[in-house]
Formats: structure tokens, sequence, C-alpha cells
């Protein structure tokens, strides 16, 4: 268990050093938990393993990122001169040992033309260069007619990648996946995501193109990285849940914690409601069926 | 409802509404506000440009316990709002009409726009707001361009429209509609869609307002949550929850 | 929080103003009558100081005295008159502020709101008539290929066939002492002083109050219409035009401006009723580009003209996408949604108001926004808080409470005839569960 536990952390170190040498290293993020952290852990560990050249092409940042040596606007350069654009930077020759390594990062791969990111990645990708995608999981492609049975970008990009880095955030305890998921589908994003702190599932594919899956925690702050234990969830359940009434009936009678700290956190409807300070006002508000009558002193509510 | 409970406009971690280290370096950053379409942002976006202006929103932070901020030039350009609108409301907050533009995006848009090239109307409405570093846009509601414009895409309009606008000033703050149906998935649906993420994640931080869940209520207008965006910002983003109260023109926050 | 005293009944002002013993005279003026209170010479009123709309759109303002305008008593800005009392009361200004638009929603097949429709443009034309002797100060557009629809303009209320008889009457006398009132045309206000003691009343303690609708200061600021009437003489090309929504949309929105600036210091009313029929429109027009294009330059023509011009728009609802409405909605100032009972309600209806069949209502009225206040960020959607119900001589809307059903023949109903006039400033639970089903003989108003 252990062995394989340490196993998984150090294929992520390899990986995210770039030792294992990746063509297009696929990075998928939401607006739950960006990419960005993840791409710098792994300029953190390329660069403790030796020079790296990054080229940082940009189809949404307007920003040119301290690490990057190069910057590509895609809106200016245009993109049927993108992967000239991009080549033009990269060696021509086989690199000396000595040579950076060159990192080209594509900050959102959702904005490439379904019809062109083979060939886009086939004319960038060469031995001596590792692209870093980011593909947006939330943003909906738009359809194209003529292209009814094309696989979508995600696949494409799926099928490519040698390594793939989903990101997710790290649920604090009053927020479970389904409440995660209603709000962002809203456009709502909880408060706690897009941390410094994340889950990372690496899906690495070995050269028969059998992939192995692994989930992490990552600090990006103290470069840290967690197996995550899955066992733990249903260790817990087990020890929560001994109570008489677990069989009683087919029903579920018991209080898990979440549920009893969702209960706790019930927000009152109204804000009056829980200023306690008025000192027992009664809150009244007429009806139309009262019967009022303004003269009778004994009519007064208050 | 005491005072006590009366909360201030506090968006960055060191107790500004718009960090000063916003602005420095020369980078661009983005701000989006999403909005209801029941829950108009209009007195935010006027609380942040008076903010931005006077150094301190006035008229939300009621104690001087937040940083008073530098004086910055501010463009305002609505595609809903006529101009009148935000002069008669920056008006009744004191801020000088000689300190901000607005641009006129309501008026004659369509007249204008029936039969142009997309890109070149684009390019006149970029036009339209001055390049200035350190200073800060407000846009509002861009996406009703995908209404508008036959065959226009969420992505042409962030390249061509959202991305050369950052590059003018060094905030751009977009307020924008939100349209959630999920089980829609029609073209126009989608675009929308990707135009609302697009936007959040290029964001340093989100400001969204929405009405309270149980319904209408007299003493409470909706909430104000403010989180990170997908971008990373050069200052820590306080993310928090408001309750708001929207009444006779003034707006009071609240702890939730 | 706050008490509302009983008795602001709904149907309170309206039946007063339209008694012609109450207010003699009052509704004849309103027909282009020589009026026998113009003898009351209005001192010509001047505007309340926070009215910075009008003032800040110069030069192209409407006369101050135009008699269908009034300030909001809620904000200052200048108003007027949808033509249906109780929809000027339930936006929250009185009226539809200049430089506004509304859009009224309909679910389902029926017509209510052609009614709304009607009453705006017979509004329009009856403020044009108030002054018989000048050119006119109101002009209307409507966007529509169905010409006939200036020969259904309702005319006004005349109360009741013994009502008409007195006040023909009445009419005949006035007409002998018209002579030496006739130059004095000028509709009759009281003095300001008056209007300032007024607002100061509104402004203190009685805020629940209704803002009165002013019966006297604003007399020729809304009338009551009866559905069944025609107006007449019926409209002429100078008092309504008549624009093609089927044509290019450049053209139209050119020929609009053109209209408006020809009738200079006019008051304009726009009205598009059954945006998106799809008999009237191609469709071309349901594209998003198409009905936002339009309706977005609609909006731009009535801000650019806001100080004397306003929209009312009405569209099927069941025409439309979720989607596509959501973006047309979002365009308008105001949006209201009306939702007429299916026949299951109104055969319960029927039976609970078995004694007063003239109480039965036909649909629920949703707000989504309301003009100025939902702009500034105040949410206003009440779900199922008011109905309507269409009657000859008015478009009646009221809060809704599901009535009790009473077995045996006694009282009818409870009190839920008495309704609130202030909307939007009340928080009640919404009834549309109860309202989806009403249960049997055990029904009742669900208010808390």
């Amino acid at each position: 268990m252990s062995g394989s536990n340490s196993n998984a952390t150090i294929l992520l170190k390899r990986v995210l050093s770039l030792n294992e040498f990746s063509p297009l290293i696929l990075c998928i993020d939401s607006i739950a938990q960006t990419a960005n952290y993840v791409l710098e852990e792994i300029l953190y560990n390329a660069s403790k393993n030796g020079q790296i050249s990054v080229i940082y092409v940009s189809f949404e940042s307007v920003n040119c990122p301290s690490y990057a040596a190069k910057f590509i606007d895609v809106e200016s350069v245009g993109f049927s001169r993108l992967s000239q654009a991009i080549s033009s930077y990269l060696p021509s020759s086989p690199p000396a040992t000595s040579s950076p390594k060159h990192i080209v990062i594509v900050d959102s791969m959702n904005h490439i033309p379904k019809n062109q990111v083979a060939q886009l990645m086939a004319s960038i990708s060469s031995k001596n260069v590792t692209v870093l995608g980011v593909y947006h999981r939330d943003i909906p492609e738009i359809s194209d007619p003529t292209l009814e049975h094309y696989p979508s970008v995600l696949s494409l990009l799926y099928f490519m990648a040698t390594t793939v880095l989903e990101v997710n955030p790290i649920l604090s305890n009053d927020l479970d996946e389904e409440e995660l998921k209603d709000e962002l589908v809203k456009y709502l994003i909880p408060r706690g995501l897009n941390n410094s702190k994340f889950q990372l599932t690496l899906t690495n594919r070995r050269k028969s193109g059998r992939s192995l899956i692994h989930n992490f925690y990552v600090d990006s702050n103290t470069h840290n990285y967690e197996v995550v234990r899955e066992i733990k969830d249903d260790d817990q359940d087990e020890d929560e849940n001994p109570e008489a009434l677990q069989d009683l009936t087919t029903f579920n009678l018991s209080t898990s914690t979440k549920q009893k700290i969702a209960k706790d956190q019930v927000a009152l409807p109204f804000l009056e409601a829980q200023s306690f300070n008025t000192g027992g006002a009664i809150v009244y508000q007429f009806e139309k069926d009262d019967d009022y009558d303004e003269e009778d002193p004994y009519e007064d509510p208050f | 409802m005491s005072s006590a409970q009366r909360q201030d406009l506090v968006v960055f971690g060191d107790h500004s509404v718009i960090s000063d280290q916003i602005f420095q370096n020369g980078f661009h950053h983005l701000i989006t506000i999403t909005a209801s379409p029941f829950t108009s942002p209009t007195w935010l976006i006027n609380s942040l440009v008076e903010s931005q202006i006077l150094g301190r929103p006035y008229s939300l932070n009621s104690d001087s316990s937040a940083v008073q901020g530098h004086s910055r030039p501010v463009t305002v350009g609505s595609f809903v709002h006529e101009p009148q609108l935000f002069h008669n409301a920056l008006g009744k907050l004191k801020v000088s009409p000689q300190k901000y533009k607005v641009v006129d995006l309501v008026t004659d848009l369509v007249a204008k726009s029936l039969g142009k090239p997309k890109n070149r109307l684009y390019n006149d409405i970029l036009q339209q707001f001055p390049l200035q570093a350190q200073s800060v846009i407000v846009l509002e509601q861009p996406e009703l361009l995908l209404s508008l414009l036959e065959g226009s895409t969420s992505d042409e309009i962030h390249s061509q429209l959202i991305a050369p606008l950052m590059k003018r000033c060094s905030v751009l703050i977009l307020a924008t509609n939100i349209y959630n149906d999920g089980e829609d998935t029609t073209r126009d649906s989608l675009e929308l869609s990707r135009f609302t993420l697009g936007c959040i994640y290029k964001s340093i931080a989100i400001m969204s307002l929405r009405p309270l869940e149980t319904g209408r209520a007299s003493d409470v207008t909706g909430t104000l949550r403010i989180t990170r965006g997908g971008a990373c910002s050069p200052v820590h983003v306080l993310e928090n929850e408001y309750l708001y109260l929207n009444q006779k023109e003034t707006t009071r926050l609240f702890y939730r | 929080m706050s008490f509302r005293r009983r008795g602001e009944v709904l149907h309170g002002t309206a039946p007063r103003r339209a008694d012609p013993r109450g207010l003699p005279g009052n509704l004849l003026t309103s027909r282009g009558i020589p009026q026998r209170e113009s003898s009351r010479v209005g001192v010509g009123r001047i505007l309340p100081p926070t009215d910075q709309f009008t003032q800040l759109s110069v030069n192209d303002s409407i006369e101050s005295n135009h008699p269908g305008v009034r300030p909001s008593p809620a904000t200052s800005q200048q108003t007027t008159s949808t033509g249906c009392q109780d929809l000027d009361r339930l936006l929250g200004h009185m009226g539809l502020p200049l430089g506004n638009s509304l859009l009224v929603e309909e679910r389902t097949t029926t017509e209510f709101n052609a009614v709304l429709c009607k009453v705006f443009a017979a509004q329009g034309v009856v403020h044009n008539r108030v002054d018989s002797n000048k050119t006119g100060n109101t002009h209307l557009i409507v966007v529509s290929l169905d010409q006939s629809f200036a020969k259904q303009l309702p005319g006004t209320y005349k109360g009741s066939k013994k009502d008409i008889k007195r006040s023909k009457i009445a009419e005949e006398e006035s007409k002998l002492t018209v002579q030496n009132l006739a130059e004095q045309g000028q509709p009759s206000r009281y003095n300001d002083l008056r209007i300032a003691w007024r607002y100061k009343l509104t402004d203190g303690g009685s805020k629940d109050e209704n803002p009165t609708y002013n019966v006297d200061e604003y007399q020729n600021y809304s009338n009551q219409f009866d559905i069944t009437t025609r107006l007449m003489p019926a409209p002429t090309p100078q008092e309504i035009s008549f624009l093609s929504p089927i044509q290019p949309l450049q053209t139209l929105l050119s020929q609009i401006d053109r209209i408006i600036t020809q009738n200079k210091g006019k008051l304009v009313r726009i009205l598009v009723p059954s945006l998106l029929h799809p008999a009237m429109y191609p469709p071309h027009m349901f594209k998003l580009s198409g009905i936002v294009s339009l309706v977005h330059g609609l909006r731009g023509i009535v801000k650019k003209y806001q100080s004397r011009c306003t929209l009312l728009a009405t569209v099927s609802a069941d025409m439309l996408s979720d989607f596509m409405l959501s973006q047309v909605e979002n365009i308008f100032d105001a949006a209201l949604i009306l939702e007429p009972f299916d026949q299951e309600m109104l055969k319960f209806l029927e039976r609970a108001y078995k004694s007063q069949p003239n109480k039965v209502q036909h649909g629920l009225l949703h707000i989504l926004k309301l003009p100025v206040f939902s702009e500034r960020g105040e949410m206003h959607v009440t779900k199922s808080e008011f109905a309507f119900k269409n009657g000859r001589k008015k478009f009646e809307i009221e809060e809704w409470g599901i009535p009790v059903e009473d077995n045996d023949d006694m009282g009818g109903n409870t009190s839920s005839s008495s309704s609130s006039t202030q909307p939007g400033l009340r928080n009640e639970s919404a009834h549309p569960q109860s309202a989806e089903k009403p249960g049997g003989n055990t029904t009742v108003n669900l208010d808390f």
C-alpha cells in the first residue's frame, strides 16, 4: 500500500519536473479551480531540474507572466500564423544536453478551432518541446454542423496527451460536490475555491498507451504532495454510523455530521428574526384579512 | 436593524475596494460583476466608480476604516444604460462630472451597427475609450453584442473587444448578466455561457449579485459575494459574502 | 412591519373619478368638449426641485403643463398614465415614467394584453384632445401592420346609463356658458404650494399610505375607458402614426426618429402590440439578432428622447424560448407577466364568488421589473402576488388571495375584496402552489 503511494508521489514528481518526456501535457481545469497553480508547480519542479525556457501562447491573458521568456498574443499574431510564430522561437536542431528545455504554455486550448487542433499540435511538437495545454472543462464547445462526427476538442486532446493533469478544489466541510455543482451551474463561485491547495488527478500514459491514475492533494506553497487515500472515506462512514438505528427500517434515520452541520447553518429567512437586540418586538405586517380599527385602543397589537 | 451590523465594501486584502498594488507593474486586470437580470448592478457600478474617483465608496462605507485610495481616471460604457443615468446617479454621489467619462453605447448603436463589418464596429467602440495607464474602465453588458450582431461569437468579443479594452487601462470592471438554463443547448445560449465563463477565467475577482433564494424580502435585496476568479491577483482577494439592501437610492451592506 | 389602513381599496379611487356626480364635468373634458371647470385656471405647474431628468435633457421637452404628465410620487420623475389606473399604481409611479419602457408578456393564447395596448393608445389620444384649441400635445406611434387598431380604441367611461343621461344634461348646460370660457384652455391645476404640501405629507409618517391619485391636481392625467364603446371621433393620422414592423430595421428606426422630431414638444407614446406575432413578423425576426436589435433600437430612441417618450410592448410569451424572452426582458426597464387562469381555476373562482360574479379574476400578474426601481438595483420580482381581471369599464389589478369557497350560499366570500394598492413594499408568501390546486372546500387564504 504505502509502497505504491510512494511510487505515485515519485511518478508525480517525475512528471512535474518533466523528467519523463512528454510532448503534450494536458491540464484540465474549471472555474472552481484554475490550472495556474499546477502550471507554476511544473515550472518550479522543472527549473530545479535544469534550465527552462517558456513560450506563453495567449488566447486569454493580456499580461505576460513573469516566468515566460516569450509571449505570443494569438489575436495580434493571427491564428493562421500561430504555429509559425511558435516554431520560430524553438530550436531547429536536436538539443544539446546542456541547452534549456523548451516549454510552450497554451493558456486555453478551448479557443482553438476543432478542425485545427490536431494540425497545430503536430506542427509544434518535436522531441525537445513540451506543450502544456490548459483546457477549461466547463466552457461549452460550439458544435460545427460540418464536423458532426469529428471528436470534441477535449477528446482529441485527451487522446493525444501523454499526461493529463486534472485539477479540482479541495472542498471544505460545508460544501459537498453536489452543492458545488449547483452553484457553478449558476456561475456562482463559492468561497475558498481557486486556492493554492488543490486536488490533482494525474493520468499518466505508458508507452503501451495504458494509463495509470493517481489522486493527490497538492499544496503549491510548500510544494508538498500527498496521495489521496480513498479507503479513508469508507472507514469514516462505518465509524460514524454504528448506531442501532441503522438496520431498524429501510429508511435512513441517522444524521450524518455533514447534515448536522448543514442543519445548524440554515440561514433564517429574515434578518429581523436574527437580530435580537430589539427586545422581542412584534413584527407585524398587515394582512388584507386583518380587521384593524384605528380608533379601537384594544386593537393595538403592540 | 442596528447600525453595528452595517459593513463596508472591501474587496482586497489591504482593506481597499481596488488595491493600489493592482495598478502597479503595468499589468491589466479584469474584475467581473455577475448579476441576475432582476438584480441590477447599477448601484455597485456607481459605488465602484465613486471609490475610484474619490478614493473610497463614501455612499457604501460608513466609517473611515477603509483605506483611502488614489483618484483615478474612470470611463464608463454601457450597452443598456444611457449616459444620463450615470450622470444623475454619480451626481447624487457628489462625483464631479469632469472626473469621469461616459461612453454612450445605447443611442443609435443599432442604427450605427447595421450593415457594418463587425470588426469595424468593435474598433469603433474601442476607440471611444481613452488609452490611459492607471485608469479604470467599466463596461456594462457587453454580452448584448452577442445578441445584437448576427454571427458574433464569444471568442470574437473576447479577443476583439474585451482584451483590447483591458490593454487600454489597468483595471477593467465588466458587469455581465448571467442566464442559466443547463438544458438550453442552442448556439446562442452556449455562446452566452462561453462568454460568461470566459470572463470568470480571466478575472482576478468576481463580484456576484443575486436575489435571495427565499424570494423577495422587504429588508434584504440580495446577496453580494466576492470570490477569487481564475486569474491570479497580485493582492489577496478577501472572499466575502454580504447581504445588501437597496432602498431609496442608497445601499447598505451587511455580513451574511 | 408597518400598518396599512384598511379601506384603501384598489377600486376606491377610480369609481369616484368616474362618477360625474362626484366631479361634475370631469369626464366630459376628456372628450374634447369645452370644459366647465376650466374656469379654474391652473397657474402652470412648476417642476419639483428633484426633477433632474427633464431639466438635464434640455431643449427637447414637452410643455410644462401637459395634462397627461405628472411627477412620480416616488421619484418625482415626469410620468404619464398607461391608461389603466391599477397598472399605473402597480408600477409604483402612478404611471410609466417618461423615458422608460414596459414589456407585458402574456402566457397562453389569450389577448388580455390587447386591452392594455388599447387603453394605452386611447389614453394618448384623449390627452391629445384635452385642449381642443391647440394642435395637440401627444402623438402615438404604433408599430403594427393592423391599421384597424385605430378604430378599435375604447372611449372613455361615462358611468352607468343613468349617469350618461345626467351628464348629457350637464353637457348642455355647460355649452351655454362655454363662450366666455373658451379662451381659458389650460387644464386647471391647483397651485404649487398645495402640491408641495402633499409631497411633504407623503414623505412624512404616513409612508404606507397610498400615493394618492391627486384627482384634483391631475384631473386629465388618467381616464377610465369603457372597452365596449369606441373612441369618437376615431383617431386621425395626426394623432396616430402606424409603422410596419417588417420593413428594414434601419428604416423603421429612422422613421420613428423622424416622427418624434416632427412632433416637437409633444409627448410621444410608442406602442408595439404583439411583438413577434408570427402572423406579422417574418421568421428571420425570431433570430436573436433580429429581435434584440429591434428592441435595443427602440430603447435607444426612447432614451434619446427620454424627456418626452415612453414605450409599451406586449408579447406572447409562448411564442418565444425562455432564452430569447430573457434577452428581450433585459432590454426593457419594466416587465410584467400576465398568466391567465386555466379552466379549472376559473371554475373554482366562479364557484367561490357565486354571488359576486364580477369578483372573479382572470389570471395572475407577476412582476419582474419595475421602472426606475429595478434599474437602481432593487429587486422587485413578485410571483403570484397580484391578480388581474378585465371588465367592461376597466382592467383591474388587485392583490391575489384564494377565496374561501362557501358551500352554503351565505356570504359569498370573505373580505378578499380589500386589496392593497401599494405594490412592492410588502413581503408576502407566494401562493402559486395553492393557486394551481385549489384543494376543494377547505381552501383558505394562505397568507402567513
